[in-house]
């Protein structure tokens, strides 16, 4: 307790400096919990789309194999959809899902960000593959529409779509016909349509960029997309396991980056206290070794010393996450209100606060240990004959 | 007599300045007797303080022995020499020394706290030395708030929190106006008196010398003279 309210009554002696010690490792925290927030939306984006989807094996383009999210396949390349009766034909695949996607370019001129995908898929689609993705309003695509739209919460909400509305893609107009609930996935800013209509829209008529397989027995899931592969070379078909690998491990590139971030935060952290630190027991020689003389313990110091510095630093550590959160709420909304990104919303949770409190709590350790151990073998008659 | 609590042996301190040797202390024995007041005078440089440090345990010398109590302390480790100064020595310095952000009652029961008192015993200990030493009503101020006399009373306060067996006052008159002057060194003799505390005192002013029942006159490193 004395250890406390010593380094507490230190802490506010010099409380201008203490504030601003405090602020700029509180900027470096928050910084680094914004940054860890944001790759851990899109983790969770991921989580939330593709991999709760109901699909055991995806077909992409060969050209678009490499990218984790198979809608990018809409940018690289198509595959005729007769394909699908040969494929359907292999031992192991139980149902198919023809998908075809597009991305208008000049969707909102007014909001650049807010670039939807368009999802041609037919009616099975909903219930088979996205379950999760609920009504807000209206209806799912049924069998009998041709240029009907579906669009996800975060889309409609960015562009104000409501049932009975209309969209005009390639001199096609589309009707809206029913609002997605949010779900905190990439579906969210989709705009699904019935794949008829947007093939003939996009003057692709039988071409497909993408197609969820289920399978009979899902231990030999791997086996059957190697055999699709083999078969097809035009296409590539991954298991659901393998794109979650796959964008595991581009994460894992995302976190390393963090982590460099982190170390970035930590060494600001460690120089704004340790300066505090050393002025602040610069200007305390007398007293300390006043107190060294009355028969405090060379270590009590050293304690007294690392407990400021501990101090400061979680101070800024709890006020740089706070702030970083709140960085986030902003980021997020600016995202979902301009852009339409419901999915890609930055994202705090426990994890991302404690690495945020543990890196306060190394800086605060760590640029306390010089200035403690310098001042803890300060002579004791120097230091009282000090001025 | 009263036991021996000090005892120095042919105690030597030299300080090495600008490569340049300079014996402070040499070759001095002194004999401190429980509930004795000594004053050591001399001019400045004579090694006064020197003397107090090395009593104090402060720094080691350079040769001879300092005995606390019977115990040759250069055989203590650190930690050990801490405790006796934190428990059986009081200090009082010239400068009062005293923490500024805490007020003059922390600054009593501070000692206190470092050896663990219990908190309603150190409270009840720091009031009633305040009380005594005429401070009832300055407790709950802080130094910048206190005069010279009055910080000087809070010190002596602080250094009689743990119950020492020995004061060392360096120079406590120093910084006090004449009238602050007499008080103080009436109040250490009473405390001497009253406690049976043993007090060393060291000073340049002959008439705060006077308070002791021995004086001791320190010349170039060497006790010169015993009066008392």
């Amino acid at each position: 307790m004395l250890l406390i309210k010593l380094a507490a009554r230190n802490l506010s002696r010099r409380r201008a400096r203490s504030i601003l010690t405090i602020i700029g490792v509180g900027i470096a925290i928050a910084f680094t919990v914004t940054i860890l927030s944001m790759s851990e939306g899109l983790m969770v984006s991921f989580e939330n789309s593709i991999a709760k989807q109901g699909a055991d094996i995806v077909i992409v383009p060969k050209e678009a194999e490499a990218y984790p999210y198979p809608d990018v396949a809409a940018f690289v390349g198509s595959f005729p959809e007769e394909l699908l009766d040969e494929i359907e034909q292999v031992d192991n695949v139980k149902i198919t899902f023809p998908v075809f996607t597009a991305i208008p370019m000049d969707f909102m001129p007014e909001k650049p960000g807010a670039m939807p995908l368009l999802y041609g898929v037919t009616p099975e689609y909903f219930p088979e593959v996205v379950p999760y993705l609920g009504l807000a309003e209206g209806r799912y695509i049924e069998a009998g529409d041709e240029f009907t739209i579906v669009a996800g919460s975060g889309i409609a909400k960015v562009a104000e779509l409501s049932p009975g509305d209309s969209l005009e893609f390639r001199g096609k107009s589309f009707e809206v016909v029913g609002i997605l609930e949010s779900s905190g996935s990439m579906d969210d800013g989709m705009l699904y349509t019935p794949l008829k209509g947007l093939q003939e829209a996009y003057s692709k008529p039988g071409q497909l960029t993408f197609v969820p397989i289920k399978v009979n027995d899902i231990s030999r899931a791997e086996e059957t997309a190697e055999e699709i592969s083999d078969r097809w070379p035009i296409v590539s078909a991954q298991t659901q396991k393998a794109m979650v690998d796959k964008f595991s491990d581009l994460m894992g590139i995302v976190e390393a980056a963090n982590v460099g971030l982190s170390a970035v935060a930590l060494l600001i952290g460690i120089l704004f206290i340790l300066s505090t630190m050393i002025m602040a027991v610069g200007e305390r020689v007398k007293e300390i070794g006043t107190m060294r003389a009355i028969g405090m313990h060379r270590s009590y110091i050293f304690q007294l010393v690392i407990t400021e510095s501990l101090i400061t630093s979680l101070i800024a550590g709890v006020i740089g996450c706070l702030c970083g959160y709140l960085l986030s709420l902003g980021i997020t909304y600016i995202i979902s209100e301009f852009f339409g990104l419901t999915y890609f919303a930055p994202m705090v949770n426990a994890r991302i606060f404690l690495t945020g409190i543990v890196i306060a709590i190394v800086v605060g350790a760590l640029a306390g240990l010089y200035p403690a151990w310098r001042i803890s073998k300060t002579n004791i008659v120097q230091a009282l004959r000090y001025e | 007599m009263n036991k021996i609590i000090i005892e120095t042996e042919n105690l030597s301190k030299v300080f090495t300045i600008g490569g340049q040797d300079i014996k402070a202390l040499n070759g001095v024995d002194l004999k401190v007797a429980g509930g004795e007041f000594i004053s050591i005078i001399g001019p400045s440089g004579s090694g006064k303080t020197t003397l107090l440090n090395l009593i104090g345990l402060l720094e080691q010398p350079s040769s001879g022995t300092v005995s606390f109590e019977g115990q040759d302390v250069s055989k203590l480790r650190e930690s050990e020499l801490d405790d006796l100064r934190l428990k059986q020595i009081g200090f009082i310095f010239q400068t009062f020394n005293l923490m500024a952000t805490f007020t003059a009652l922390e600054n009593v029961t501070f000692p206190m706290e470092i050896t663990h008192v219990p908190e309603k015993e150190r409270l009840d200990r720091a009031k009633a030395l305040l009380d005594r030493l005429g401070l009832a009503e300055r407790m709950h101020h802080k130094p910048k708030e206190l005069s010279a006399g009055e910080s000087q009373r809070v010190a002596i306060a602080r250094a009689l929190a743990n119950e020492p067996i020995l004061l060392l006052a360096d120079e406590p008159t120093g910084n006090l106006d004449s009238n602050t002057t007499k008080e103080i060194s009436e109040l250490l003799q009473r405390l001497n008196n009253e406690y049976g505390i043993a007090v060393i005192l060291v000073t340049h002013d002959n008439q705060v010398a006077r308070a002791a029942s021995r004086t001791l006159r320190m010349v170039d490193g060497r006790l010169d003279s015993d009066s008392g």
